[in-house]
Parts: structure tokens; C-alpha cells; sequence
């Protein structure tokens, strides 16, 4: 499972930093509310999953905690360097290892850690489908993001703006 | 890698019987052109990877969109038919290599596990989409989230009713 994640997660971190490109190169993505609202939620996410594999409360920041969407940039990018550190130091054993957090509401939960990993490209995936929805309304090319495409082009790392 | 690979598609045919049920309370939804047509697209998509899989001849869809209860069916049909081929692969048929004939230039071959992969994540990518548009259109959007799926217990989807 451990190389399924790691294409998944390399896949997250490309398609992610493809749209964070369209929306510095657009003045009214840029701009937009609803979408940095979005984008927050997306990282935002990451930055909660992965404090709770590490035993840590990494805190769940809210668009109005980012001055600028800058700001939201630096803390995406953030992200995906301390998701990139974590996964390069799993085994495939360690995915197997159960994995107790608590919730928003506080309720506590113990999974593997492999099946909690799962979860965040299949989230980013979900909200970055919504992501270029608002972009194609914002006017602004909205890239394609597909696993599939990313594997036909050579699996390129991450650009981001 | 099959056992992830089972939960993911079955996640797939519960996330799309939950939203198709959301959609269905919508009757603005129900009518509106964009909504029907991604949700066929999706599933059209979806019943494309299975036939790939099967090594099934592939043909044009119809022309026009069709109408929702067909396009629940299909959306059925699609979410079945990979999760059984899923249910019925051995280790090396996820390894076997096949060619997504629609791309062209470059070839785009992929193993079956990542071919299964891309449909599974083309689905998420138009669901939240679909969840948005229901929000637009006065509906109450549902989480379909993985890791909910997970905490419910995995549980079976429901198509009817």
C-alpha cells in the first residue's frame, strides 16, 4: 500500500500546486473570497490529519487567520513539504499501526494509519474538483488535475507558483 | 494493494448512491443541464474504466444526455462493475498492463491498479462538483467523505428508495 500512497500523494502535491499556479495568475482568483475559503479548507485539512498520525494538535486555521492568499500559498506549500517528510519515512509496516485521534467534536477514533492516509488525496480530490469549478467561474483556466494525466506526462513534481 | 483497492471502490458505489439519493430531493437539480450532464459524464467514465478492465470493446457513448434515472442506473452499473472486477482480481492482474485508448499522444498505458485508480478518483473529483451545484440549486449537500464511509462501518450502498 505504501507505493499507492506515495503516487497519490506526489499526484496531490502536483495537482495542487497546478491550481495554486492558475490562481496567482489571476487577478479575480486571487481575489476571490469563496475560493481562498476553499483552498483553506483543502490545506487546512492536510495540516490536521497529519498532526493527528504525529500525536499533535497542528490547529485548523480559518481563511480569516491568512491575511492575503499569499499567505494561504505559504501555508499549502508548508503542507505538502511536512506530508512529503512524514510519508518518506514509512515503512509499509507502519501503515498497519493503529492510530487514535479525536475528532472536531472531540470524539475519539482509533484506524490504521494507512487507512487515515487514504483519506486526504481522495478529500483534496473532492474539493479540488469544486476548486476549478469556482475558477472556470472566476474566468480563469482551471488545469487539469487527473491522476491519469499527471501519470501520461511522466509523473512531473510539483510547480509551484 | 488489493484490499485498499476493494474498500476504495466500494466507497465509490456508496458515495455515489448517497449523493444520487441528495440530487434526487432536488427537483431543480433534476432539471438543471450541467448537473445531469456531469453526472453522466462521471458515470459513463466510470463504466468505460470497467469495460477496459474486462477487456471489453469500447464504444461511443449515445448522443444527449439522458435522463436521471438512467443516468442512476448507469451510475449503478459503472460503480458494480468495478468493484466486482475489483472483488475479482488476483495481485497480477492489477500489475497487467492496459492502454486508455481516449488518450493518444503520448500512449497512455497504466497497470489495471492505476487505471481502477483514476476512475476512482475522476469520480471524487465530479462529485464534489455535483455537491456544490445541489447547494446552489437549494439542496443540502452530504458527506461523502472516505473516512466517514470508514467510521459508518463500510457500509453498503444503497441505489433504491
Amino acid at each position: 500500500m505504501l507505493d499507492v500512497l506515495q503516487e497519490l500523494y506526489r499526484h496531490q502535491a502536483w495537482a495542487d500546486a497546478a491550481h495554486w499556479r492558475t490562481v496567482m495568475d489571476s487577478g479575480a482568483a486571487r481575489a476571490d473570497a469563496d475560493l481562498k475559503a476553499r483552498l483553506v479548507h483543502i490545506h487546512g485539512v492536510q495540516q490536521v490529519w497529519l498532526g493527528r498520525w504525529q500525536g499533535v494538535d497542528l490547529g485548523f486555521p480559518k481563511p480569516e487567520d491568512h491575511a492575503s492568499i499569499e499567505d494561504t500559498l505559504h501555508f499549502a506549500q508548508a503542507c505538502h513539504a511536512a506530508l512529503t517528510a512524514f510519508l518518506s519515512l514509512k515503512r509499509d509496516a507502519d501503515l498497519a499501526e493503529p492510530v487514535t485521534y479525536h475528532n472536531l467534536a472531540g470524539e475519539a477514533f482509533t484506524q490504521p494509519l494507512g487507512d487515515l492516509m487514504l483519506h486526504l488525496p481522495m478529500h483534496s480530490q473532492y474539493h479540488r474538483g469544486q476548486t476549478a469549478m469556482r475558477l472556470r467561474q472566476l474566468g480563469a483556466p482551471a488545469p487539469g488535475t487527473d491522476l491519469v494525466t499527471w501519470q501520461r506526462n511522466g509523473r512531473p513534481a510539483p510547480e509551484w507558483p | 494493494m488489493k484490499a485498499h483497492l476493494l474498500d476504495l471502490t466500494a466507497h465509490l458505489a456508496w458515495a455515489d448512491a448517497v449523493a444520487l439519493h441528495a440530487v434526487a430531493k432536488v427537483p431543480a437539480a433534476l432539471e438543471a443541464p450541467d448537473v445531469l450532464e456531469r453526472l453522466d459524464h462521471a458515470a459513463t467514465v466510470g463504466l468505460f474504466f470497467g469495460k477496459l478492465l474486462r477487456g471489453e470493446p469500447l464504444a461511443p457513448p449515445p448522443e444527449g444526455v439522458p435522463a436521471f434515472d438512467v443516468i442512476r442506473a448507469k451510475a449503478r452499473a459503472a460503480a458494480e462493475g468495478l468493484h466486482a472486477w475489483a472483488e475479482g482480481a488476483a495481485e497480477a492482474d492489477l500489475a497487467q498492463e492496459v492502454t486508455v485508448p481516449w488518450f493518444s499522444d503520448p500512449p497512455c498505458v497504466l497497470t489495471a491498479a492505476q487505471a481502477l485508480t483514476q476512475a476512482l478518483m475522476h469520480a471524487q473529483h465530479h462529485r464534489g462538483q455535483t455537491m456544490t451545484r445541489l447547494k446552489q440549486l437549494g439542496g443540502r449537500s452530504v458527506n461523502v467523505d472516505y473516512i466517514v464511509w470508514l467510521w459508518k462501518g463500510r457500509p453498503e450502498p444503497r441505489w433504491e428508495g
